[in-house]
């Protein structure tokens, strides 16, 4: 299959023995159902619309993930249970609503007028039909009729919008509406603002330059901190650092707060791309990033204690970008010491889009107990055999490479007394000296950049890319190029292909 | 019992008649007798099995390491080997995925990240609303297994062949499920206020989704008619009296894991004791779970142990993990056997199935996986045994369905025989 000539093309792994699991072949036609919200966005959407913190959403059973990513369309189940759960949460939510900051003391009329001409074309992300308008009236009288007070029964109306599947799916019944919410939920996983509801109105949503002016305008918004959060989260495994555990006795300086500390580096490192619309390639290769007092310590560079966070020039230091932040080399580490097989294998799989293989059954894994010094004659006595070689060529020399960090990212030049060696050669004759040097390589590696621009396309469609939808991320590749790789231009350009605007 | 929209859609799917249905949960009591249930608790990454398996078969045998914490309910289990699910073992590899997968389905899971394929599980059969519960979400990132979506990992129960049945972590949100929302402690003029406002407001939202699906015509994937199935049968629910019980809310998710394995248990046993579910899932962890058991002392995640104990020399481990896995089993059947039904117990009318995605962890191995089916003695059943019994594991859950009453010919992939001594 394609992928795995890429994978040839990229290390030129020699043996064909290195083949992948069975995977489906691509879709040639889509289905897109209405989507539902994900918990995420389920939240973010309460928060713009009813100005709450609560975050009930994220109590609730997780959704199934699949590619990556939480907002698989297909995997996406339905059951009674879960609408027990959206009953009650929207039941708490327009509750405290009604009585906070949608308190309303004007006459009874009024009051529901306002709510079903304000509130409820927000929630639905569309304007309310008559015959919409008329059924939620006739609720307001029939709880009214039940006894309940008049603010009780807008609460009863407002959960009813909330519990509608206009408000918790996605459906596309006025395509200018529906592309206002496929921007607001990609870059902001949540509702449409004024800007994005007015530009609909306007019905000009489909032009090429509107759609970049919206795409530029909302990535200078708060809300586009979701997709460091939900995209580079799951993407590069961000949210993994918030599940690593690390053996005390070893590592004792590792607690919650430089957990927290690591993420927020991770974190703002991943925004500034989008911030300042940064050349993506240089996501593995800057030479500056922004730490607090407590990170900086892992940097091993000497500071007297400061609040807040400092920039910090890498100049001089060992590391460049991404794959050399503390808490990058943290998570991709095991409680008691590195992982270079992890390591090499989550370069594959999250930069290169290339998942190696997994390992025959069987395999041991790397005990301690195995003869030999360093990590690196350990993995290259495993690689002798030629069923580990075939594809352990292709990892091993990736995560060797960052064995000069420690499993919290701090730089050693030697491990337990032996001198780390960092080089290696790639399957295709490649030399690098150190992680730097691979980084820099594999940063303009057309493996990379494909694999960035895939990943961004399957996270903004929230399915498997189906034959056309290859075409197009080409398509996609090949003009991020001409601008230069920037960050934002990806999402300019994702956000104009057919395959996002849902046009055939 | 009135029935829903949705469980006869699920009655059909599955080629049962109604009247098996209908009666299984309207007779209370001393209208009859027996009730079946059924409960499985799942654990991850396999057993040691050298300290798992009996020296010797029959009754009267002598507890292995990891059975040990079972001493006090020496007559109440069986030990069964020789169980090989046919339909989990695949050529290559993913077996984490499709051993959960297969675990209450016998069926081979579909390989794929967006489309999923499996088949209904057993405890479905058994109770089409059954409680689905876990101590753990699941990670938040990266893939789960080779190709297959996460969903094969985090769910053991099964609605249909594309629908898992998502398990809650929370017991809050479980404790609700059972009990549809209402507050048990409530007065009965309250639960009545508040089942007027309910009923209206899921009126309306039912009105609205049959207006949104006649508007836009075609439901690719029926998602609205599926929802409004949902919500319809809420609304069922809601209207059902449920029944007087005591139960209290539990608190949030505790901290640590022996509470929240605790507190887990006892909502099983709730459903179970306030005729709410006949059917109830644990999962103890995720398939392929790397949790790191403190308590135990133990530093390694466990997946990875599974993988290295023996090369570490740290196979104690697993005996630990096997251990305390065990004894969360014993937990559950001492509540079980300790609350009064019918003539007995409710373990007697009880059937419990535990068991493991896989048996020995590093190899990935399907056969032999490491069994203890218990209760079960009001369906004629005599338990204390060790047994090989050199069969499919859908021939196992066949056996189980039919002894909890299910009319079942085959089950899963392979599943054709039913085991006498089961």
């Amino acid at each position: 299959m394609s992928s795995l000539r890429r994978l040839l093309l990229v290390f030129a792994v020699a043996s064909s023995a290195c083949d992948r699991a069975p995977v489906e072949s691509a879709p040639t036609r889509v289905d897109v159902r209405p989507r539902r919200l994900t918990h995420d966005e389920f939240d973010n959407t309460v928060r713009d619309l009813l100005g709450t913190d609560r975050r009930i959403a994220a109590t609730f059973p997780e959704q199934p993930r699949g590619l990556g990513f939480d907002n698989i369309e297909s995997l996406q189940t339905s059951s009674p249970d879960d609408v027990l759960r959206y009953e009650s949460a929207t039941e708490t939510l327009a509750r405290e609503a009604i009585a906070g900051p949608l308190a309303c003391r004007d006459t009874a009329e009024a009051c529901l007028d306002a709510l079903l001409d304000d509130v409820v074309p927000r929630a639905w992300r569309r304007p309310l039909r008559a015959d919409e308008r008329d059924r939620l009236q006739t609720l307001h009288a029939t709880l009214l009729a039940e006894g309940l007070r008049d603010d009780e029964a807008r609460a009863g109306v407002l959960q009813a919008v909330l519990l509608s599947p206009a408000f918790l799916h996605r459906i596309e019944v006025d395509p200018q509406y529906e592309m206002a919410s496929r921007l607001s939920y990609f870059l902001w996983s949540s509702m449409p603002d004024e800007g994005l509801f007015d530009a609909a109105a306007e019905g000009v949503l489909h032009d090429p330059a509107t759609i970049e002016s919206q795409v530029e305008r909302m990535l200078d918004d708060p809300r586009a901190s979701a997709l460091v959060e939900r995209f580079a989260g799951q993407w590069l495994h961000f949210r993994a650092l918030d599940d690593v555990f690390k053996d005390h006795s070893r590592f004792p300086s590792f607690d919650d707060a430089l957990r927290d500390s690591m993420r927020d580096e991770l974190d703002r490192y991943f925004a500034s791309f989008i911030h300042d619309d940064r050349d993506l390639r240089e996501l593995l290769t800057a030479d500056t990033t922004t730490v607090d007092h407590a990170v900086l310590q892992l940097y091993g560079v000497a500071s007297a204690p400061f609040e807040g966070t400092r920039p910090l020039d890498l100049a001089g230091l060992p590391r460049r970008g991404l794959l050399t932040i503390p808490g990058m080399m943290t998570l991709l580490a095991r409680p008691f010491r590195t992982a270079p097989v992890k390591r090499g294998a989550w370069v594959l799989s999250q930069l290169l889009c290339e998942p190696p293989p997994p390992p025959p059954d069987g395999v041991e894994g790397l005990g301690e107990t195995v003869d030999g010094d360093t990590v690196r004659e350990r993995l290259a006595q495993h690689r002798e055999d030629p069923a580990c070689a075939s594809c352990h060529d292709a990892i091993d020399p990736l995560g060797l490479a960052f064995e000069s960090y420690d499993a919290l990212g701090r730089w050693r030049p030697s491990e337990d007394g032996f001198p780390i060696d960092p080089s290696g050669v790639l399957p295709d004759g490649t030399r690098f000296a150190d992680a730097v040097e691979l980084s820099a390589y594999l940063a303009n590696s057309e493996a990379f950049l494909e694999c960035a621009a895939r990943q961004l396309m399957t996270y903004a469609l929230g399915r498997e890319l189906a034959d056309a939808d290859e075409a197009e991320l080409q398509d996609v590749v090949s003009d991020w190029r001409e601008a230069g790789f920037r960050t934002r231009a990806l999402f300019v350009l994702i956000a104009r292909t057919r395959a996002f605007r849902g046009v055939p | 019992m009135k029935l829903s929209r949705r469980r006869m859609l699920w009655t059909a799917g599955v080629g049962l008649g109604l009247p098996w249905l209908g009666s299984h949960r309207s007779v209370r009591g001393d209208e009859r007798p027996v009730r079946p249930r059924f409960i499985a608790l799942y654990s991850a990454n396999g057993m040691h099995m050298p300290a798992w398996t009996p020296a010797d078969l029959g009754r009267g045998f002598a507890l292995s390491p990891i059975l040990a914490p079972l001493a006090e309910l020496r007559d109440q289990f069986d030990v069964f080997g020789g169980l090989h699910n046919t339909a989990a073992d695949i050529d290559t590899a993913g077996h984490h995925a499709t051993g959960t997968a297969g675990f209450l389905s016998a069926r081979q899971a579909h390989r794929s990240e967006s489309a999923l394929s499996l088949g209904v599980s057993l405890d479905t059969l058994l109770d089409p609303d059954a409680l689905a519960l876990g101590l753990d979400d699941g990670q938040a990132y990266g893939d789960c297994d080779n190709g297959f979506s996460c969903a094969y990992s985090r769910n053991v129960s099964w609605l249909d062949d594309t629908t898992p049945r998502p398990k809650l972590a929370d017991p809050q949100l479980a404790f609700d499920a059972l009990f549809s929302g209402f507050d048990p402690a409530a007065t009965a003029g309250e639960r009545q206020r508040r089942r007027v406002t309910r009923t209206s407001v899921l009126d309306a939202v039912a009105d609205q989704t049959e207006a949104l699906r006649v508007e836009l015509g075609q439901d690719d994937g029926n998602t609205l008619e599926t929802f409004l199935a949902d919500v319809r049968d809420l609304e069922l629910r809601v209207e059902e009296t449920a029944p007087a019980c005591d139960a209290q809310r539990p608190d949030e998710v505790p901290v640590d894991l022996e509470t929240h394995a605790e507190v887990m248990l006892d909502l099983i046993v709730t459903a179970l004791r306030c005729d709410l579910r006949d059917a109830a899932t644990l999962m103890l962890d995720n398939s392929a779970s790397d949790r790191v058991y403190t308590s135990l002392g133990i530093t390694r995640g466990h997946h990875e142990l599974s993988h290295v104990a023996r090369a570490l020399d740290r196979t104690d481990d697993l005996v630990a993990i096997g251990a305390w896995q065990v004894d969360r089993l014993a937990g559950l059947l001492k509540r079980l056997h300790d609350t009064p039904a019918g003539n007995g117990s409710l373990l007697d009318e009880t059937l419990v199935l535990f068991s493991n995605e896989l048996s020995d962890g590093n190899r990935h191995s399907h056969e032999d996986l490491p069994t203890v089916v218990a209760g079960g003695r009001a369906l004629g059943r005599e338990p204390g045994r060790h047994v090989v019994l050199d069969a499919d594991w859908a021939d196992l859950l066949l056996s189980l369905g039919h002894r909890l009453g299910l009319p079942l010919q085959t089950f899963g992939d392979h599943g054709a025989r039913i085991l006498d001594e089961v």
